[in-house]
């Protein structure tokens, strides 16, 4: 993709890890039904520009059942830009790099 | 070469006859002869500063009532000795300037070599050439928080798989619109289709490039292997989002389409199902060890 590019001011891509490292694979589809229902969502908006509210209400939800679980490292959820809820009792553990 | 000594003989007789007053020194045992106006006639007075001088003349082109034959004779210096002396003298000139020309190379050599990590970590610390200046590791809340203005990016998935990798590998929605700072989560599905127990490898790319240095992923299912059962089907989640300073970039501002693509590669295993090869950033299948490190700034 870069070859015979111009020299100088490109920047060669080099594909960065994830900032918290893998998901671990979902093999039993325990959270299945939420990714459902949030491409269902998806697909329903689609005809409007950005993904909408409730839309990331529901990928809240499904990461909120991948946390508990243990499919995922509890975080805050300001920490994954997600609208925080009320009951924000999910312990703080700042994530490092895997 | 008897003929240059000559001639410089007489160039340096012809300014010994100038009126100004000069000093013509013979090595440094001899005194200064000065001139006067006359020094064609009579024989010059001596001076008592020393300093010396380059004489070069072979012996038989001396005249033997010349000033210069009379003193060098008062002194005991034959022609031989000032040719040797002149000979030295140039001889530390010249070792002198290849001290100099050898100092300057070395130097420019080292200058060289010390460019390379002195532009790298310049490069680091402003920015320069689309390095992304953010290498602190974590994504930080601040970073989160979608940008005010209008401006959205489509980002579209696709996905590949490695030919000798039966799976099958498709993203479950075509495209998503983000602003930048959003995040946005994605998935895609795989689907072993044989019937073994398959270790795949998971690597991705960002189109356009100039994107990559703003297009942050927080998890993925990326660089590590991924196990499916044979037969096995499995949702794979992305979750992503743009670098709010993507908005602010006045080169990113024709973009407005991103295409994400995810090729999967299978994880080879030697008889004993040791792992032999994974991909490397490039896609490449290296030899390598699990699990895969790939070299990115901050890792």
């Amino acid at each position: 993709m870069s070859f015979g590019g111009a020299s100088g001011n490109t920047k060669v891509f080099r594909p960065t890890p994830p900032d918290r490292g893998s998901f671990p694979l979902d093999h039993d589809g325990e959270c299945k039904i939420q990714m459902q229902i949030y491409l269902d969502c998806l697909r329903s908006s689609r005809s409007r520009d950005r993904v909408p509210a409730d839309c990331r209400l529901l990928a809240k939800e499904y990461l909120n059942c991948r946390m508990e679980r243990g499919l995922m490292l509890k975080d805050n959820w300001v920490n994954l830009g997600l609208p925080d809820d009320k009951r924000s009792s999910s312990t703080d553990t700042p994530e490092s790099k895997s | 070469m008897p003929r240059i000594l000559v001639s410089r003989i007489r160039s340096r007789l012809v300014s010994v006859a100038r009126p100004v007053q000069q000093c013509r020194y013979v090595l440094d045992s001899l005194r200064c002869m000065s001139t006067s106006p006359n020094s064609g006639t009579e024989p010059p007075t001596v001076s008592d500063s020393p300093q010396p001088a380059k004489l070069n003349t072979p012996a038989s082109r001396i005249h033997s009532n010349s000033h210069l034959a009379r003193r060098m004779k008062e002194l005991g210096i034959t022609v031989g000795d000032l040719q040797r002396e002149h000979v030295r003298r140039e001889q530390l000139k010249n070792r002198t300037s290849g001290y100099y020309a050898l100092s300057l190379l070395i130097g420019t050599l080292a200058l060289s070599y010390a460019a390379v990590p002195f532009y790298r970590l310049l490069c680091q610390k402003a920015g320069y050439a689309g390095t992304p200046i953010a290498e602190s590791a974590t994504i930080t809340a601040d970073r989160l928080i979608p940008v005010d203005s209008n401006r959205k990016i489509t980002v579209r998935f696709e996905s590949d798989v490695s030919r000798s990798l039966p799976w099958k590998f498709e993203p479950l929605q075509r495209q998503v619109t983000v602003t930048p700072g959003e995040t946005a989560l994605a998935f895609f599905k795989a689907t072993n289709l044989s019937n073994q127990d398959i270790i795949g490898v998971a690597t991705y790319n960002v189109t356009p490039d100039q994107i990559a240095p703003y297009f942050s992923k927080i998890q993925c299912f990326c660089f590590e292997q991924q196990q499916l059962r044979a037969g096995e089907q499995v949702d794979m989640p992305i979750f992503f989002f743009i670098d709010p300073d993507f908005d602010t970039d006045p080169q990113m501002k024709h973009i407005h389409e991103v295409v994400l693509n995810y090729t999967f590669f299978k994880a080879k295993t030697n008889a004993s199902g040791q792992y032999l090869t994974v991909p490397d950033a490039a896609g490449n299948e290296i030899a390598g060890q699990i699990p895969i490190t790939v070299s990115s700034p901050g890792a």
